[in-house]
């Protein structure tokens, strides 16, 4: 470990690099010895101040991806890959270093906030408890700390929060009350897992809005876990989107979005309305491939509308196409579609 | 601004607190008899002096097996001694060493069972194994080798039921350990970089706490029972000790002709039995 700790991440002449995952494979046993590559050699990295999205439907993979960032996957998956954080590999250091890592320099929103707090603790209790756990601060200064994370995530009247618990406020108040969670320890990277899917369209807008200011305002660098393809649009500078456990397509979200390369992008782009109400929704036929298909061929073959004879005879091959901008497709689609 | 803290904030809390007791009283005429008798019962074992009338073990063989009076309220035994008041003083020794028996294998019951769910893997399963082999023995049996082979008294007693009292606690918590530890909360504790001795005690323990209460409480009765039963047998407390399986013990050479001799340490026992079953049954009724 020690040879190879020297960060080996690229500096960007524009972005500073904070977190780099390189070739990052979850393993799933499935039992006689046979493994399911949940995640299959998935490398992106993060900039400072960047809000990065990992997009895909359900079982894609984005959401055990994030977790093995702080390696919060489930006791029987395997990780391998390198992640690298200021120069250490989090894959591989102790759980005790690990702990210290965890809620301090990166930190996790999850998607139900309804469920993710202590019932039984206020959240001031709750707050304090992780201020305190990382930062040597006495009780005065982790209660100012508390009700000054609260306003930081908007949360009106950060006093009476504090004194709250779980159940006697409402599902955007405790979005806020877990953002202002991860925030508590002043951290530099943000995972935030479908932060919005539990939420009402009108309070998904509003925890939308505070992630963006926290980034404008504290430089905090967020992974951005979601299928919504408007969050996305709305709030992401990149987007990595993933399929069966791979990633098909990465770029910035003002190139990938009005002119997608993979099929699969476009596809997904055709079934959600960025625009308003106009056109038909397409749904994309077929089901994704089940967990641990061996990938002899593109996986996203059998939906594919541009599926040609080369395409179900070897997997595609992750390839650049421009500055920071790649695709896994032989056909990709070079023409802007017709009705865009 | 000035916000009461510590102590002080505590104390504003009072009045709220009250208003949410008084909100969850029982309702069941049934619980309010069970708690009745647990707050006599509490007392007794705290101070029986307070409620007997005269010695538990003084002889007084001219008045020897005598019918309830106003002196004797429950008759006398075969040495003249006031059996009310050894009904009385037998309180603590019964219910006293029940609650050693449940408080001492709770204890032991549930961090067994926290650290066989939250460690899990080989040692959760070698852990639940032994359990197994504890609940595959009959338990009674097993205590009443276990008091035998330490010679008779209350101590063991105490000591043969801590010891097949346990597993029953381990099993349960272990349960609960396994359901909660994947509750959303616990995962999100863990990602805030909690260890895994602090989310055992704040984030997974507080929700077991309930059914263990519950258990518990019923749990009196039932030790209660298995006290005296192994006194009765002659393992447990010995003459002139008041201890009800003693007295009923003692009472059965005279069934025939001194109906008050077994009768009230009976009562005892059965009252106090169900007072606990009662008030078990409510809290667990309770919603969490």
């Amino acid at each position: 470990m020690s040879a190879t700790a020297s960060s080996p991440v690229r500096s960007d002449a524009a972005i500073e690099v904070v977190l780099q995952v390189d070739d990052l494979v979850v393993g799933l046993p499935l039992g006689r010895g046979h493994v399911a590559r949940a995640v299959n050699a998935l490398s992106f990295s993060l900039g400072k101040g960047e809000i990065f999205a990992i997009v895909g439907e359900s079982g894609a993979g984005k959401s055990l991806a994030a977790l093995s960032i702080l390696r919060l996957v489930p006791p029987q998956a395997r990780l391998s890959g390198r992640i690298w954080f200021h120069g250490q590999d989090l894959l591989a250091i102790s759980p005790a270093e690990l702990r210290a890592v965890r809620g301090n320099a990166i930190s996790m929103i999850y998607q139900d906030p309804m469920t993710a707090l202590n019932p039984v603790w206020t959240i001031g209790e709750q707050i304090n408890e992780t201020v305190r756990l990382h930062q040597q601060i006495g009780r005065k200064a982790a209660a100012d700390r508390t009700l000054e994370v609260l306003a930081l995530a908007r949360l009106p009247n950060p006093r009476q929060v504090a004194r709250s618990y779980p159940h006697q406020l409402s599902g955007g108040m405790l979005q806020r009350a877990l953002i202002a969670l991860a925030l508590s320890c002043g951290p530099e990277i943000l995972i935030a897992d479908e932060p919005t899917t539990a939420l009402d369209v009108t309070v998904q807008a509003q925890i939308l809005a505070v992630l963006l200011g926290l980034r404008d305002t504290l430089g905090l660098s967020i992974i951005l876990i979601t299928h919504d393809m408007g969050v996305v649009a709305r709030s992401a500078d990149r987007v990595l989107v993933m399929y069966a456990g791979r990633a098909v397509e990465s770029g910035s979200v003002l190139d990938v979005l009005p002119q997608p390369l993979h099929p699969y992008t476009d596809a997904l782009l055709r079934s959600v309305d960025l625009t308003g109400p106009r056109g038909q929704l397409a749904a994309i036929p077929g089901a994704p491939p089940p967990l641990g298909a061996a990938p002899a061929a593109c996986a996203f073959h059998p939906r594919c509308s541009y599926v040609q004879a080369k395409c179900m005879q070897a997997e595609p091959k992750l390839r650049a196409v421009a500055d920071r901008r790649s695709v896994r497709c032989d056909f990709p689609l070079q023409q802007v579609s017709a009705d865009e | 601004m000035a916000e009461p803290r510590g102590f002080l904030a505590d104390l504003t809390r009072l009045p709220r607190l009250a208003q949410r007791a008084q909100a969850r009283l029982p309702t069941s005429p049934l619980t309010w008899v069970g708690l009745l008798v647990l707050v006599f019962l509490l007392l007794l074992t705290i101070d029986p002096a307070l409620f007997a009338i005269g010695s538990p073990i003084r002889l007084d063989i001219v008045n020897r097996l005598q019918p309830p009076s106003l002196a004797h309220p429950f008759g006398t035994d075969e040495g003249g001694r006031d059996i009310y008041s050894r009904v009385v003083w037998g309180t603590r020794n019964s219910l006293g060493v029940a609650f050693i028996v449940v408080l001492s294998g709770a204890a032991f019951g549930v961090l067994y069972g926290l650290v066989s769910g939250m460690v899990g893997g080989f040692v959760d399963e070698i852990l639940m194994r032994l359990v197994d082999i504890f609940l595959a023995f009959p338990a009674f049996i097993l205590a009443i080798v276990i008091a035998a082979v330490r010679g008779p008294g209350l101590g063991s007693v105490a000591i043969g039921l801590a010891i097949v009292w346990w597993p029953g606690y381990a099993r349960l918590v272990r349960g609960k350990v396994l359901a909660i530890r994947n509750l959303m909360h616990v995962e999100s504790a863990r990602a805030l970089g909690v260890s895994p001795m602090r989310l055992a005690m704040r984030h997974i323990l507080p929700f077991v706490w309930p059914d263990v209460n519950v258990r518990m409480t019923t749990d009196v009765g039932y030790a209660l029972v298995a006290v005296t039963a192994l006194s009765f047998l002659g393992l447990g407390a010995q003459s002139p000790t008041p201890e009800w399986g003693l007295l009923i013990k003692d009472s059965f050479s005279y069934f025939d002709s001194a109906w008050w001799y077994m009768t009230f340490p009976g009562l005892a026992v059965m009252a106090t039995t169900m007072a606990f079953s009662l008030v078990g049954d409510a809290i667990g009724k309770e919603p969490d």
